[in-house]
């Protein structure tokens, strides 16, 4: 009975931690949660859904031709001073990247708006995402 | 006997999640000590210089800009030289950062379409061809002439900037030119600017 409890025990152990983990992620999942807002244009990312919800993206413009250029116009909700990373992927239908650029610094005056634009990434037909994320990772 | 085998039993249980909550916090992708960034992320440091950031976005920028110019058409593929980045800023930041970075950025996403050349590296080619030339090295007859170049792309940095006792902002703006060799004409001439402001003491080596 002893030995059954003691295999029980190490069973716990060594299972255990992985769903603690996952726990505890969920959890933080769940208060910030990430957000993906679609559009017919493509979509956009937020890792963290505070960042979406104090930012929007008002509109994307693209020329519709090869390397066009990609303007996203940003809004802040906030009263703040907004601080944010962008990046745009560009993506073919099926999901495949096609082109990407790093991640640039924004700023956003409080309730205002602000246009950024990304020459030379767009292909013809494909879908953009946008990724937004905080300026200071924490 | 039951009993004691259920105290048994809560007391390995206390345990055993205990021991859990120690191995998920030594087995965690959580950084401690040195930090492994990201290179477009800010690194919690301050400053109001130039960051890995800028450098990443001004060479993926300013190579897109230069690449959707409506080129002259000539026949034959541009050659551009580009020359030392000028930094006229506080900073101290090696320009030759920005400049490898943007023509990286230029010769990956041109694809041929453009030629560019290694004016850094003319000291060191002229010696090989001379040696090739000597008969000390092979291939010497039918070299051809060195490019000359039908553009060059020029690119500074200067800045703005302020404090007082306990704050400081520095406006910085890099701009670029591309500015033909013959006629002296400019081409084309893209910038990026950065404004930021914050604690003074931050060092930039």
């Amino acid at each position: 009975m002893k030995n059954l409890f003691l295999a029980s025990f190490l069973i716990v152990v060594a299972a255990g931690c992985a769903q603690v983990r996952y726990a505890e992620t969920g959890l933080g999942q769940a208060i910030d949660n990430p957000v993906t807002q679609t559009y017919d244009w493509g979509e956009v990312h937020c890792g963290r859904g505070t960042i979406c919800a104090e930012v929007e993206v008002l509109r994307v413009d693209m020329e519709n031709t090869e390397n066009g250029k990609v303007e996203v116009t940003l809004h802040n909700r906030t009263d703040h001073q907004s601080g944010l990373q962008i990046a745009v992927e560009i993506r073919a239908d099926n999901g495949t990247r096609l082109d990407s650029t790093p991640y640039q610094n924004v700023a956003v005056e409080p309730r205002g708006e602000t246009v950024f634009d990304f020459p030379g990434i767009y292909q013809p037909g494909a879908k953009v995402r946008v990724l937004l994320r905080a300026l200071a990772q924490n | 006997m039951t009993r004691q085998l259920l105290k048994t039993f809560m007391t390995l249980g206390v345990f055993a999640l205990s021991l859990n909550l120690m191995a998920c916090a030594t087995a965690s992708t959580k950084q401690t000590g040195t930090r492994v960034l990201d290179p477009d992320a800010d690194d919690g440091l301050g400053g109001t210089g130039t960051e890995s950031s800028d450098i990443r976005t001004i060479g993926e920028r300013m190579a897109r800009e230069i690449l959707g110019i409506a080129w002259p058409d000539s026949g034959e593929t541009p050659r551009i030289a580009v020359l030392p980045i000028v930094n006229q800023t506080r900073f101290r930041v090696d320009p030759k950062l920005l400049q490898n970075k943007l023509l990286k950025s230029l010769v990956t996403h041109a694809k041929g379409k453009l030629t560019f050349l290694a004016r850094d590296s003319e000291q060191a080619i002229i010696q090989e061809r001379e040696k090739k030339r000597s008969g000390m090295y092979d291939q010497g007859e039918n070299a051809p002439a060195m490019f000359g170049a039908d553009y060059f792309l020029k690119g500074e940095m200067r800045s703005l900037s302020k404090s007082n006792t306990s704050e400081v902002s520095d406006y910085i703006v890099y701009s670029f030119q591309l500015i033909n060799t013959e006629t002296g004409a400019i081409l084309w001439m893209g910038d990026y600017e950065t404004k930021k402001a914050g604690d003074t003491g931050v060092v930039y080596q």
